[in-house]
């Protein structure tokens, strides 16, 4: 085997939330890695090439940027992870994901680097990091620091995207919150997409993910106990520790996605309040469906604060 | 001192309407006409028409609007002041018709919707996403099937003594569901009145999931126009529902309307319905995501572009 010097890791999935501490964690225990760019028209065109037609947005495009750092680096990241807890699961695409990637790429021979955690064995973030270290041929102390490190600065980008995010809900712009999972939301060619029409309607954009996430995470037990999905949690917390701060919510879904279609539904009935508009993206290169379905939903927000659309005075 | 008036243009995909209206948004001119796939031919028809009935000595148009499908292209065609979504552009219109209206339920040829209002103003709205079930190109192939004109089919409804139960939740399921209706014997007014309860049933069960739909109900587009289905929305949701006989032309009506709200004079020519425009599809080269932009030209020259992504995109 050769020696790992540079671990590759996809701009996808979980890459979108937990992207800072995995790349300060190898960092600090001296690797050095590669981050695929951001997403474009390209790399989707790639990976969906190579995926199975009936698998959601998201996936082909993380495959469309695991192609791209094929022969990149030494060894690609990709974690599977099924969740700590009954309750937080991740879908199943993450409990299966290494061994999807590594059958879909058996010709390349792509050396995955990967580490597993499950709801049924009993374990926490740290133990699996310890592991991963371990993997790596690196002892115990340093791993124990290199996570702790990574940890903080983690928490730390999110404080930051809070507190800017805590910013822009004190201005006096328009401001829509895009609800979804991070891996849509601030992909540039899913989520992105809908930012930039949104900001170019002078929109403040505003996101689930940048929000506390255990506290979003305590707060989506007061609307369902049962909920499995992790992410979904997240989301659906988040949403209603945000939702009177906003004038409208966008529900923003990568099609097909199996949790969001059974959550979103719910969201749809317990939002009565509040201006809601459900979307779902799917690979049409397209935007003008998009474009009119927002433009429609921004004028509603818009003439609803002015009272009317003025043709009653004529 | 000529009187002034404002003009609308509706460019759907499947059809196209125009209409010029009066500071009292009474009609001046109308047109209702196919899009034929071909929205700058299909709009220079409509303005040759409204042309014609224009009372062109007493009034000045002074202000102009686009909204559907075609609008930024037809808007910068015709160089229109507002180029707006048909929801916001049907909310206005039949709102200035019908003040007090709470729900407008519209199907058209592709495309179906849900606009939910509250004191005169849009709260909600839905859109059909992508399929097509239950719209009027759905009755017009069935219709055919049957051998009736579509036109007759709300006639034909209205006198079945009971509607046939028929899934409309998709198109291919209904199509054999018909079938096997024909072949069992039963009825045809009975299995076209079945189609009409199953586009109404569609409608509510798919667009209109979820929204609370309160009287008085205004219901608009081409299937409007079909008798049969307006009484079987009457019947599934128990409260009158209305058609008004310009609902086709609301669109073009309430783009007018927000015409008339600018405050500029900006005018209008007729003359572009004789000036050439082009359009080209260009790829952009310059990054991964390859848009495809749309550069509009009249008389050879570039008025107008979009599709872009971003600034590197941009043509000039």
């Amino acid at each position: 085997m050769r020696e790992i010097r540079t671990i590759g890791i996809p701009r996808g999935l979980m890459a979108y939330r937990d992207g800072v501490l995995w790349k300060e964690f190898f960092e600090r225990l001296g690797f050095v890695c590669a981050v695929s760019p951001k997403s474009d028209r390209e790399l989707l065109g790639k990976g969906t090439a190579c995926a199975v037609d009936e698998t959601c947005l998201p996936f082909k495009m993380y495959l469309g940027h695991v192609i791209w750092l094929i022969g990149k680096c030494d060894v690609i990241f990709i974690p599977r992870m099924g969740g700590y807890d009954t309750r937080e699961k991740m879908c199943t695409r993450y409990e299966a994901l290494p061994d999807l990637v590594r059958n879909i790429f058996r010709d390349e021979q792509i050396r995955v680097l990967t580490v597993s955690y499950d709801w049924y064995t009993k374990t926490t973030e740290e133990k699996v990091y310890l592991e991963l270290g371990a993997l790596l041929g690196k002892s115990k102390k340093e791993t124990k620091k290199a996570y702790g490190h990574a940890r903080k600065r983690q928490e730390a980008w999110l404080k930051v995207k809070e507190r800017e995010q805590d910013h822009a809900l004190e201005g006096g712009k328009i401001k829509v919150l895009l609800a979804g999972h991070p891996y849509v939301l601030h992909d540039a060619y899913m989520g992105g997409e809908l930012a930039r029409i949104l900001r170019k309607m002078d929109v403040e954009v505003i996101y689930t993910d940048y929000a506390d996430r255990e506290g979003a995470l305590r707060k989506s037990y007061d609307l369902s106990r049962v909920m499995p999905w992790l992410i979904n949690r997240e989301i659906t917390g988040a949403l209603f520790m945000l939702r009177r701060k906003v004038d409208g919510i966008i529900l923003v879904s990568a099609y097909p996605c199996g949790p969001d279609a059974l959550v979103n539904d719910m969201l749809v009935r317990k939002l009565k309040d509040i201006p809601v508009l459900s979307l779902t993206l799917d690979a049409q290169s397209g935007t003008a469906g998009v474009e009119t379905r927002m433009e429609s939903f921004i004028d509603i927000i818009r003439y609803q604060k002015a009272g009317g659309y003025g043709n009653k005075d004529r | 001192m000529k009187k002034k008036a404002y003009l609308g243009i509706d460019i759907g995909s499947i059809s196209t309407k125009g209409v010029i209206i009066s500071e009292e948004n009474e009609f001046l001119a109308e047109c209702y006409l196919w899009t034929e796939g071909n929205p700058m031919q299909a709009t220079k028809n409509v303005l040759c028409r409204l042309k014609e009935q224009f009372d062109d000595a007493g009034y000045r148009i002074v202000a102009s609007g686009t909204t559907g499908s075609a609008r930024k292209l037809v808007g910068s065609m015709i160089g229109a002041q507002v180029v707006k979504n048909e929801i916001t552009a049907h909310a206005v219109g039949t709102t200035t018709l019908h003040p007090d209206v709470r729900t407008i339920l519209e199907i058209g040829g592709q495309d179906s919707k849900i606009i939910c209002v509250e004191n005169g103003v849009a709260v909600d709205y839905a859109m059909n996403t992508l399929c097509a079930a239950g719209t009027g190109a759905f009755l017009s192939s069935q219709a055919h099937r049957l051998g009736v004109a579509v036109e007759e089919f709300g006639e034909i409804a209205l006198r079945a003594k009971k509607a046939a139960p028929i899934a409309a939740r998709c198109t291919v399921f209904a199509e054999s569901d018909l079938v096997h209706k024909l072949q069992v014997g039963c009825p045809k007014e009975e299995i076209i009145a079945g189609l009409c309860k199953a586009v109404a049933g569609n409608y509510l069960n798919n667009v209109a999931k979820g929204k609370k739909i309160a009287a008085p109900v205004v219901f608009q587009g081409g299937v409007s126009k079909n008798a049969g289905v307006v009484r079987m929305f009457e019947e599934e949701l128990g409260m009158p529902v209305l058609v008004d006989e310009r609902g086709h032309l609301m669109g073009a009506f309430g783009i007018a309307v927000l015409a008339g709200e600018q405050q500029e004079d900006a005018g209008f020519s007729f003359d572009v319905a004789d000036m050439e425009f082009r359009t080209r599809e260009i790829i952009c080269g310059k990054c991964a995501n390859h848009c495809e932009i749309i550069c509009v030209y009249r008389e050879s020259r570039l008025i107008d572009s979009w599709g872009n992504r971003c600034d590197n995109g941009a043509v000039s």
